[in-house]
């Protein structure tokens, strides 16, 4: 025997016909709102005022803290891909080397102009009457 | 769902006696039904039922709608006054262990008053069920409730409730088939 929705609905009907009588719904609503409704007490007015604040903030915080790994994963994506350290190791690694050019570059520069600024000190310590006032703009460091 | 229901509760809240009428009007019969169903009699029913509508009266600051009817609210107190009621009443007979026989024969006082063999046949079915099963089939097949506004009601997950039901009719089944047997045997 296979029992349907329809079947059970047939079977439970005379429930549906069961209803409070009028009388005691009078009485029973009559009796309810002589009552005074209870009021919430101050320490469970701050407790229901501070759940409902935890709750928005860690709802916000989780929120937060979706985002951060979202973004952290998209822009690590990158490595993920195939081929993705490759090009980004070549990027340093060319960075890294047109740096030390432009260091070197810089030394030559320096190393220049000093050798230039030398000659012109050696020059003017022969024609120099005196040789101390000479060494002292070399010690004084002008020159470096 | 009684309409503007949220407004009307908003306003029982502030202690607006005419609105909780509405609400008490509205919602009466279905919970009367659900605890008449898991008790013996008209007079228990009517005492719990009022009991249950005093507590909403009383406390209805801590109600927060969360989408379902108000009823599911209501029925959260009547299964736990049920429950309260057979805790203390502890001499009364429950139908959980009145005898079958009793309840599916013609012979109860309850069936004289009400004058209805099939509502005892439906208590002695009941009879064999847990409370989850009984306030299933309660809810769905008499009330007809969706599985949403149960699983609020009974504060499980819709999944649970299907579940419960579907056990809950395989053992009908089971019950229903023993009584029609040795008829047509």
């Amino acid at each position: 025997m296979d029992i349907h929705d329809e079947q059970l609905k047939n079977f439970f009907r005379p429930g549906r016909n069961i209803h409070p009588s009028e009388s005691f719904r009078e009485q029973s609503l009559g009796l309810i709102l002589s009552r005074t409704q209870k009021q919430p007490s101050f320490p469970e007015t701050i407790r229901r005022e501070f759940l409902e604040n935890m709750k928005f903030s860690l709802a916000l915080g989780l929120a937060a803290v979706f985002v951060f790994i979202a973004l952290g994963s998209l822009s690590n994506w990158g490595g993920v891909m195939p081929g993705g350290a490759t090009r980004a190791n070549n990027e340093l690694l060319s960075e890294a080397a047109s740096l030390e050019f432009q260091i070197e570059l810089g030394k030559a520069e320096y190393f220049t102009q000093s050798a230039d600024e030398i000659a012109l000190m050696v020059e003017s310590l022969k024609n120099s009457e005196t040789n101390n006032e000479a060494l002292n703009i070399i010690l004084e460091g002008r020159v470096f | 769902m009684l309409e503007g229901e949220l407004r009307i509760i908003e306003e029982a809240k502030q202690g607006n006696t005419g609105s909780f009428g509405l609400l008490y009007n509205h919602y009466v019969p279905p919970i009367y039904r659900f605890i008449y169903m898991k008790v013996n009699g008209r007079e228990e029913s009517e005492d719990l039922t009022h009991e249950v509508f005093l507590a909403a009266w009383q406390n209805l600051y801590r109600y927060k709608s969360q989408g379902f009817p108000f009823s599911s609210w209501l029925y959260q107190i009547a299964r736990n006054r049920v429950i309260d009621f057979y805790r203390v009443q502890k001499n009364y007979a429950n139908i959980e262990t009145v005898d079958a026989e009793f309840v599916s024969v013609s012979h109860g006082l309850e069936e004289r008053i009400d004058g209805d063999l099939n509502l005892q046949k439906i208590k002695g079915a009941l009879k064999a069920l847990s409370h989850d099963q009984q306030d299933v089939l309660i809810m769905k097949f008499i009330e007809d409730l969706s599985h949403a506004e149960i699983a609020a009601a009974l504060k499980k997950s819709e999944g649970a409730v299907r579940l419960i039901q579907h056990r809950a009719i395989q053992a009908l089944k089971r019950i229903v088939t023993q009584e029609t047997e040795p008829e047509t045997a």
